[in-house]
Formats: structure tokens, sequence, C-alpha cells
């Protein structure tokens, strides 16, 4: 494609494409707040669904140091050969796999967040194992349970190895990992304001300049002013662009299921002052163009 | 043709709009997850191989996922299809199941296609067990020596090497045996060892492969009078169960060898609990079976699930070199000891280990067979250990018929695979 020489080509040919670049610049700011809507929109979904999962484990670590309370009761209380592990116990283990699996929905850690799950539900049906042993063995002790619930992660140096250790570890593990994982979603491009800002006014700031070329050209060559219609597309384009930033910002921050930016209403907005202000543009530059035709290469 | 070429540029300049949205993607993180079974020091051992590893390649970020109930969380992770990269196989005797497991879940992947694992580099029967289903899965990263009996050398003589020997002695005193039995989710298991070498010590390795493979019944006399026999061994002379070591975690059995409390105890030198300095001073010594009885080995093998992380293959390569296994046995108390040829008995830190690697040498002499509860399938080897624990625990005739034939009962309803048809003719090597 080739662009007209600034220096011979024609004034019309120049505010011509200057009208293209107007266009293209309210097009582009509608197609940048259509992306950033649609990938901050699934970014906070995402970022929901980790927060829940996070919550779970939460609850699950709660319910396996009640586990493990629980076991101890039930061995220290006497007559573990007539009650087994117990309600308690059984409640306890069945809320932890309710809440893994539940998390497992929302695992962001990938792999190792599945592979991590795995492990964690594996630990506690080893312990569940274990409990039943112990209350079936001759010498009842909830020793080998207890450990597998509440074992702290090896440390090698002073250092706790991830992994190495119980039950309650391993969620703790798992909690960080998915930890972790929000705090890469939370760090997004998408979702951060210093991103989202010039993002959304750059088409904004190109359509100034063009327009400025624009007057330019109609002042020098055609002795006219700008008519109100290129400042009001300008505007309008401008205030679209400066409402869905700031929902935006607002969105990033409260990370609600309904983010602001997406309401209809807002898309309604929008589009409506985008396509009036492509509107107004294509008219602002109407009379001059149409006062000079050329023919066709 | 302008026209045209004006709506080109537009779509080029919309094109490159969405390009520049999709680079804002984070890059994938190359991690490598990997499941064993060791806890303590060799743990600690394997943890610092690792650690250097990760001084070459600082890229790679590793995972660990320790446990000693292996074969349970193996066998769950693979059926969820979300295997770890790598892992230490509970049972060599499972590798057929996770070549290909149901489901058509991620299996084990073939090594040595590349070269960096040659099977000929590594002692029977090792090698052979690497070989299973015309391709080499697995590779034995850490090797052990069972059929040991360890004493203080300062408060004991050296003990009798014959059943009939040891019987007497533990018939004349009561605190004969350091036991301990107790090991989480694999309770047991220092039992089934001491029966397994009994009956390699009576009936040779063609019975005991039998054992494995089906033709030696868990009933028959040879496997229940080693049964007896190591019940003699354990029992109090005064007449008390041995009911404590139940409760007696098997690295904390050999505590009150120092003070007395026991004499000897049976089983691999890892699994002693020994403090590494009165390892290397000679301060613990052992005995191994007579010339010509076979030797229960074992080695714990490293397969790979991961199909698409070079990390993991690195990994593994690295954990199989000469080296690695050079550092690995060099570890102050770790007790490792390595199924490489290249790791000669005089490259280990102390005479205790170098005598006992000089075992493991095919010039040794010694008919070396692979640990039978470690090949066979693990609910046969689960139930192997639980009847252990229960026998203990009450240990009448009735009960010891009870359980062998329940046993039998257990293997009668696992499928017997060609891979442990496969893995019983080569569980020994002479």
């Amino acid at each position: 494609m080739r662009l007209p020489n600034p220096r011979t080509a024609h004034p019309v040919s120049k505010l011509r494409w200057l009208r293209h670049g107007v266009l293209l610049a309210i097009l582009a700011t509608m197609l940048l707040w259509l992306i950033t809507a649609v990938i901050a929109h699934h970014e906070i979904g995402n970022t929901r669904r980790t927060q829940a999962a996070i919550a779970d484990i939460t609850e699950a670590q709660v319910a396996a140091q009640q586990a493990s309370a629980s076991l101890k009761d039930v061995f220290t209380s006497g007559g573990v050969a007539l009650t087994g592990t117990g309600n308690d116990f059984a409640n306890d283990a069945a809320q932890i796999n309710s809440d893994i699996t539940a998390a497992a929905e929302g695992n962001a850690a990938g792999n190792i967040g599945a592979a991590k799950i795995q492990f964690v539900l594996g630990q506690l049906e080893t312990c569940i194992q274990l409990a039943e042993t112990d209350v079936r063995s001759s010498v009842p002790a909830a020793d080998d349970a207890t450990n597998c619930l509440a074992q702290p992660d090896q440390t090698v140096g002073g250092v706790p190895v991830t992994g190495t250790g119980g039950l309650t570890a391993a969620l703790a593990d798992l909690k960080q990992a998915q930890v972790a994982a929000l705090d890469a979603q939370l760090g997004s491009p998408w979702l951060d304001p210093w991103l989202i800002w010039p993002l959304l006014l750059a088409p904004a700031a190109l359509m100034l300049v063009f327009g400025g070329f624009s007057t330019g050209i109609l002042v020098g060559h055609f002795r006219r002013r700008v008519g109100p219609l290129l400042p009001t597309a300008l505007l309008a384009t401008s205030a679209a662009a400066i409402l869905v930033a700031t929902l935006s910002t607002l969105d990033s921050h409260r990370l609600t299921a309904n983010p602001l930016a997406s309401e209809p209403i807002i898309v309604v907005l929008v589009l409506a002052a985008l396509a009036t202000a492509m509107a107004l543009a294509h008219f602002a530059y109407r009379p001059r163009l149409a006062e000079y035709r050329f023919p066709r290469s | 043709m302008r026209t045209l070429r004006s709506r080109l540029a537009l779509c080029a300049a919309l094109a490159g709009l969405l390009a520049g949205s999709a680079a804002c993607s984070s890059p994938a993180q190359d991690t490598v997850t990997i499941m064993v079974p060791w806890s303590g020091t060799e743990f600690d051992a394997f943890y610092s191989l690792v650690q250097q590893f990760q001084k070459q390649h600082p890229s790679i970020k590793i995972e660990y996922l320790a446990t000693r109930a292996q074969s349970e969380q193996l066998d769950a992770a693979v059926q969820a299809g979300h295997p770890p990269d790598l892992a230490v196989v509970p049972s060599i005797g499972t590798v057929g199941e996770y070549i290909h497991p149901a489901n058509g879940r991620t299996g084990l992947a073939r090594l040595g296609g590349d070269g960096n694992i040659d099977p000929s580099a590594f002692f029977e029967p090792f090698r052979g067990l690497m070989t299973l289903d015309g391709g080499v899965y697995v590779v034995p990263i850490k090797a052990d020596v069972k059929s040991l009996i360890w004493y203080d050398s300062a408060r004991s003589a050296a003990p009798p090497t014959t059943p009939d020997a040891l019987r007497a002695l533990s018939a004349e005193r009561s605190d004969v045996w350091c036991l301990g039995l107790d090991s989480g989710a694999t309770s047991g298991w220092p039992g089934a060892d001491a029966i397994a070498d009994l009956v390699l010590e009576k009936d040779g390795a063609d019975a005991y492969a039998g054992w494995l493979s089906g033709t030696t019944s868990w009933s028959s006399s040879q496997v229940r009078d080693a049964w007896s026999t190591w019940y003699g061994f354990i029992r109090k002379s005064d007449g008390d169960q041995p009911t404590k070591a139940l409760t007696t975690p098997f690295g904390d059995a050999t505590g009150s060898m120092a003070s007395g409390g026991c004499s000897y105890a049976h089983g691999a030198l890892t699994a002693m609990g020994f403090p590494a300095k009165q390892v290397a001073d000679g301060v613990y010594d052992f005995a191994s079976p007579s010339a010509g009885v076979p030797l229960q080995v074992s080695a714990d093998f490293l397969g790979m699930f991961a199909t698409d992380n070079p990390g993991a293959k690195l990994l593994l390569d690295y954990l199989a070199e000469k080296s690695t296994q050079q550092a690995w046995v060099n570890y102050p108390g770790a007790d490792a000891f390595s199924a490489e040829s290249a790791v000669a008995p005089s490259a280990y830190p102390t005479p205790v280990q170098q005598r006992i690697a000089a075992l493991l040498q095919p010039n040794a002499g010694r008919t070396l067979c692979f640990s039978i509860a470690d090949a066979m399938q693990p609910n046969l080897a689960a139930a192997f250990y639980q009847a252990v624990t229960a026998y203990v625990a009450e240990p009448s005739a009735l009960s010891l018929t009870t359980l062998l034939g329940e046993l039998d009962r257990v293997r009668k309803n696992l499928t017997t695979s060609a891979v442990t048809a496969a893995v019983a003719n080569r569980l020994c090597s002479s």
C-alpha cells in the first residue's frame, strides 16, 4: 500500500487519508473496549473461581485440624473398639473431601495444581485407612493416622520442603500454589489500570492528532474553519473511552461477578456514542471531499 | 483498487491489534513433579542431589510429592489422569499396569530410546527388571541388600547365620531381636522381608520365584514354615507376645541396641536408623547369610509419566548417571547403594558400605533375588504386610492357617499378568 507523499499529495487526498485515520481510531476504540471487556470479564471470572477454591482449601484445613482432634478424642476417651473412628472424624473427612473436590473446579495452578489436589485426596484416603487400621489393631493408638493428618513438612537445613508432610501440610502447600496462581491472575495486564487507560485513550489521542492535521489543511488550503462535527466526534469518542476505562478500573478492584464495563446499559451507551462519533466524523469531512473527485487510477 | 487496499490496510491494523492482545498471555513455567517414598535422611540425600541438578538447570522447578503410601497415591493419580511427571514405582509388579493404565490414561513413558538409559550398565537382577513388555520403562536409582543381620560389635558377638542357631538363641533370651513393624500405610514390611529371607534360606531361589508366580502357594509347607520360624525368632522366651513391635516404628527399633535392650536386627542398612558416624566407625556391623544362600535385594525404580516435559527426562537421566549415583552413595547417613556397575565397592565411603556393595557384584558369587514383596501386585503386598501385623497380634496356629488361606484367596482374585510372570522369571540371578 502506498501512502500519499505529504509534500506532493493533493490536500484532498490528505484529507481523505485523515478521515480514514479518524474513522479507524474510533473503530479501534470500539475494538479495544470489546477486547478488554471480554478478556477482563474472563480474567475476573477466573480470579473469582480461584478465590472460591482458596476458601474451600481453607475450610478443608480447618476440617483437617478438627479431624485430627476428633481422632485423638476417640482414642483417649476409650471404647474405640465399639465406636470406631467416630462420627466426628467421618464427618470431618467427608467435609475435607467435599471441599477439595470443590476446590478442584477452581484450580488455577494448572497441571501442578491438579497433581497437588490429587496428592491431597490420596493423603486423605490414606489417613482414613490408617485411622481404621489403628482402630482394628490390637494395641489401639492413633499415631499413624494423626501423623498422616498433622505431620509437618520435612526440613532440610532448617527450611521446610513442601510436599513432604501430612495432610495438613499438603493442604497448606496446595493453598500456597493457588494463592500464587491468584497473584498471577491479579497481575494480569487486562486488570491493570496502567495498561487499560493508555490502551483505551490512545485511539482518541490519535484522533486528536488527525483532527489537528485536518484543521491545518482546511485553514491553510481551503480557508475554512473546522465545523462542530469533528470536535463533537472526538468528544464522544473520548467520553466513551474514559467511561469504559473508569468502569474497567473499578471492575479490576471489585472483581464482581457482573463487571460494570460489560453491563448491557453500558454496552448500549458506548456503542451508540461510538457509532455517533463515526457518523459525525464521516460527515465532518464530506463537504470538502465532495467538492473534489478524482478519477480512480 | 484503492478501496481494496484501504480495506486490506484496515484488516491488517485490526489483526495487529488482536495479535498484540494475544501476546499479553504469560509463558508456561518449566516445572517437574516427582513422587518419592522417602523421608528423613533418605529424603535429605535425594534432596541434596536434586539441589545440584537445579543449580545446573535453574529454570526447572521441582515439586516434591513425598509419601509412604506410594502405591495408593500413585494409583489414584494415574487413574485420575494427573500422574506426577516422575515417580518411584511402588512395586516392580505394578509396572505393567502403569505402562497400560485403564481408560486410556497417561502411562509410563518408554525410556532409553535416546541411548541415555542403558540397561547393561546395571547389575542383575535389576537389569532384567528394567525391561518389561519389550521396552525399558523404569530405571533403578537406589539399591539395597535386605538379608543382613545387624549388631553392636562392642556389645554382642556376630550372630549365627543359620535359622536353627538363631532359633536356639531366641529361645534362650527374651530380648534378642530389635523389631519395629510400624511403618504407616505399609506397617508389617520388616516381618515380610524376614519371612522372605527364610524361604530363600531353606528352599532356595526356585521356590522363592514360584511363590511370586503362584506355583508355590501361601499355604504350602515352605511358606508356612518360614512364618512359623520367623515367629519363633521374635517370640519372647518368657511367653510374652512381641506386640510392642506393632507400635514401634521400624527406624526406632534399634534404639535400645546400644544399651543392650536388644541384640540383633534384620534388614537393610537404610532401615536400621543407626547414626552415620557409628556406621562409619564400624560400631555397628552385620552378618550376611552363609555362602550359597541367596541374598534378598531391592531397589527403587524411577519411571516417567510425562510425555512432553523435557525437564523430567533431564532429571531422570541425571539421577541415573554415574556421577549422581556416586554422590548419592557418598551422602553421609544416606546408606545408599547403587545398582550401577560403574560404582565400584571401593568408591563407597565406609568399610561397612564397601562390604555390602561387594555382595552386589557379579563376581561375589552370590545369587541375588529381588524382594518378593516389592515384586508383588500392591494389593497382595499390602495383604502380606497386614497379615504380618495380624499374626504378631494373634499368633495361634489357627490364625496362621487362616491368614495364609486368605492370602491365597487374595492372589487368586488378582489377574496374573504376563508382566508378573516375566518378573518371576527374572526375580533371581546368579
